[in-house]
């Protein structure tokens, strides 16, 4: 018996290794193949793959993809399905096991992304749309001098408030200029009938920790010089006075808000309802304030922490051509991004049909949405605050947020918080 | 001579194909599992990995939030087994007496089971979170109707309640088939004998019915210990990271802190507590089996 079983798991393994050798010889075999009929410009065109997480966006840009196909018959642009959050996991696998055969054209962040997928990205520097980006957009996609991506879009962050209802409650969003002012105006929306609370939070970890937490880190005097400092542990959250100011300033607000328990759908739907008066979010709500045929008028206001008079605008997401897909691949991936950013065909799809802030300059912006041009018009008063966030230490976001839940759920006070966050952040820097 | 060729053909036509899968979906995988957990490996190519000896193991011993994941899971798996096998045994004595609607009431009990762990975690949550408040409001009692999700030991019972809600409709079905396999006239003896109800039952229906517990018992203590898919749609980990469950935490080491060699430790070390956990309680259960 044992020796029946001895030969079939031999057996087995010689097949298993027979099969992955013709896996590969056939393989070789294929892309020699098809390297041969592109270069004859006949037969099969180069298949250009795109993922990205914005779900909101995947249909449009499955649209825009059929629309490239259709005005050239060199490449074939297939966007695969929208990753969303899972994006980075979803890469991780097939960086992992095959790169040349991983997404053409991928999306991630700056910063600490930008570093672990560094060694895949191809240098964009030749292409039409890498002249047009807007100044200082895209110095997070440099390394060595070479530009790695191309910024997928404008977006702005800040409390969006309800005009309608602040009228209703005779508080001038204007006035507000200290956050004593947002707890005064807090107040008095509340006596607006069916208003619950003031502020919404969302409970997922950028809105729970990220996004708001950008304003002390980005309002600080030098804050790389500051975060460098915290990694090498020569100082303490705890003891930075702008965290410990904004940590004050929580807690005088805490009772006007939602203590970030709604879903980012909920919330977004509770501020359509009527029963908050503010949301802290970005933008990027705009396809859900749409859903919800919101009948009000609203905009943005800058969350007055010191004094801010701003919103905080920046871009974290780059397309990324992967630089191990072939070279006809690479080229047609170069094609197709610098038709949707530049021809105004593809223009149409960016501003229209994704709803995005243009990077690039040469945009029609006449026609974006009520939300983006708020953006533009704080961007064009240089009234913006930066984009921080992406300095914090890689995939603790999650840590961080469970830390400012229990903040909100009254298990920590406002210096226990910063403790906390303190130890998140070391054990995030040391591994 | 011929003959017993041509039926280890036969056998080997059966065994091969499943143990071609078995061999690269599991042991292969395996293998290579083991070797990672010795090297500094980033997720992307192995080659480049150090070897790195017993490092990634002393690292997951001092990781607190593992050892406290791993002690939740302990007590998750401790309440899960009770919990599942004394209500579906109870379903199953229930269902094979003599109650009119029992063929019915096996669906009902069944049907938890046939419903993923992902949506059922989905459905429960909007329960635990918006069907208990609106409860609460309207009965003015917020002492067991308030958002269950919210508190980290009222979020540990949501998990067990929805795993025992899920998995004692499945063990159900094993006890069934055991107590329906023991015969009349054993049980007519004790009858006569002058045995009662409980007598029946501890004396002569639990002896007979033990190689259902071996079954039930390992089956709910692994599926206990794997549990992913209801906490990650259930609770997530929260409130404040107090639910996660050592499936969650794994996965989360590598694929959000990107320390995929020590993720992998952390599995081999998972592998190992369940490998002794299991057979153990095999081992013991077995020994209490009787020939009918």
């Amino acid at each position: 018996m044992k020796k029946k079983v001895g030969a079939a798991v031999l057996s087995v393994a010689m097949l298993s290794t027979l099969v992955a050798c013709g896996a590969k010889s056939d393989d070789g075999a294929n892309k020699a193949n098809s390297a041969d009929t592109t270069s004859k410009g006949t037969g099969k065109k180069a298949v250009i793959t795109i993922i990205q997480n914005k779900v909101e966006i995947q249909g449009a840009l499955e649209d825009a993809a059929k629309e490239f196909n259709k005005t050239q018959d060199k490449y074939e642009v297939q966007p695969l399905g929208a990753a969303g959050d899972n994006l980075m996991t979803v890469l991780q696998t097939q960086f992992s096991s095959a790169p040349e055969k991983a997404p053409t054209i991928f999306t991630t962040a700056s910063g600490s992304e930008f570093q672990k997928y560094l060694p895949y990205m191809a240098p964009l520097d030749d292409m039409k749309a890498a002249s047009k980006i807007v100044e200082g957009q895209d110095t997070a996609a440099r390394s060595d001098g070479k530009l790695y991506g191309l910024p997928v879009a404008l977006e702005g962050f800040g409390l969006i408030y309800n005009k309608d209802m602040f009228k209703e409650a005779g508080v001038n969003a204007d006035d507000i200029k200290t956050w004593d002012d947002l707890v005064a105006a807090s107040t008095k929306l509340e006596q607006v009938k069916g208003v619950k609370k003031a502020i919404a939070y969302a409970q997922e970890s950028y809105f729970r920790f990220m996004h708001p937490f950008n304003w002390p880190f980005a309002l600080m005097k030098d804050t790389s010089g500051t975060i460098a400092k915290i990694n090498a542990g020569e100082l303490k959250l705890q003891d930075i006075p702008e965290l410990k100011e904004y940590v004050a300033d929580l807690d005088k607000i805490k009772d006007h808000t939602n203590l970030s328990k709604d879903t980012y759908d909920e919330q977004v739907a509770g501020f359509a309802a009527g029963q908050y008066a503010m949301i802290h979010q970005g933008n990027w709500a705009q396809g859900l304030l749409n859903d919800y045929d919101v009948k009000f008028e609203y905009g943005f206001l800058p969350v007055p922490f010191e004094g801010n008079q701003g919103i905080a605008v920046g871009n974290s997401n780059f397309f990324r051509v992967n630089k191990h897909a072939s070279e006809d691949q690479q080229a047609g991936a170069k094609a197709f991004l610098d038709w949707l950013l530049t021809d105004p065909a593809g223009q149409h799809y960016v501003t229209d049909e994704f709803n995005f802030i243009p990077v690039y300059s040469g945009f029609d912006t006449s026609k974006m949405d009520p939300l983006s041009q708020e953006v533009n018009r704080y961007a064009s008063e240089g009234k913006t605050v930066k984009w921080v966030f992406d300095q914090f230490p890689a995939g603790a976001d999650q840590e961080f947020a469970n830390q400012v839940e229990k903040y909100y759920a009254g298990k920590l006070t406002g210096e226990g918080l910063l403790e906390a966050l303190q130890n998140v952040w070391m054990t995030a820097v040391k591994k | 001579m011929k003959k017993s060729v041509k039926r280890n053909l036969i056998a080997a036509a059966f065994i091969v194909p499943s143990l071609f899968i078995f061999i690269n979906v599991v042991i292969i995988p395996f293998v290579m599992g083991i070797v990672y957990s010795f090297t500094d490996w980033d997720g992307f190519q192995f080659a480049g990995s150090k070897f790195v000896g017993f490092q990634n193991y002393v690292q997951v011993f001092q990781d607190s939030d593992f050892l406290t994941s791993f002690g939740l899971t302990f007590k998750y798996a401790v309440c899960m087994i009770i919990l599942v096998n004394v209500i579906g045994l109870s379903l199953a004595m229930l269902v094979t007496s003599k109650i009119k609607s029992r063929n019915l009431l096996r669906s009902i009990y069944f049907l938890p089971n046939l419903i993923g762990g992902l949506i059922l975690g989905f459905i429960w949550k909007f329960v635990f979170t918006k069907f208990f408040v609106q409860v609460g409001e309207v009965l003015g009692n917020s002492s067991i109707f308030f958002n269950w999700l919210d508190d980290p030991t009222a979020s540990f019972w949501a998990l067990v309640f929805v795993g025992t809600w899920q998995m004692a409709g499945y063990v159900m079905i094993i006890y069934i088939a055991a107590i329906q396999g023991v015969s009349d006239e054993v049980l007519e003896a004790a009858d006569m004998d002058g045995a009662g109800g409980w007598m029946r039952f501890r004396k002569i229906m639990f002896p007979l019915i033990m190689p259902a517990f071996t079954i039930s018992l390992f089956l709910t203590l692994s599926n206990a210990f794997k549990q992913y898919d209801t906490n990650i749609s259930l609770t997530n980990g929260g409130p404040y990271g107090t639910t996660e469950l050592v499936a969650m935490n794994i996965f989360k080491t590598a694929f959000s802190m990107n320390q995929y060699s020590l993720a992998q430790a952390k599995a081999i070390i998972f592998f190992l507590v369940i490998l002794v956990v299991t057979v153990t309680q095999v081992v013991i259960s077995k020994k209490r089996e009787v020939e009918q």
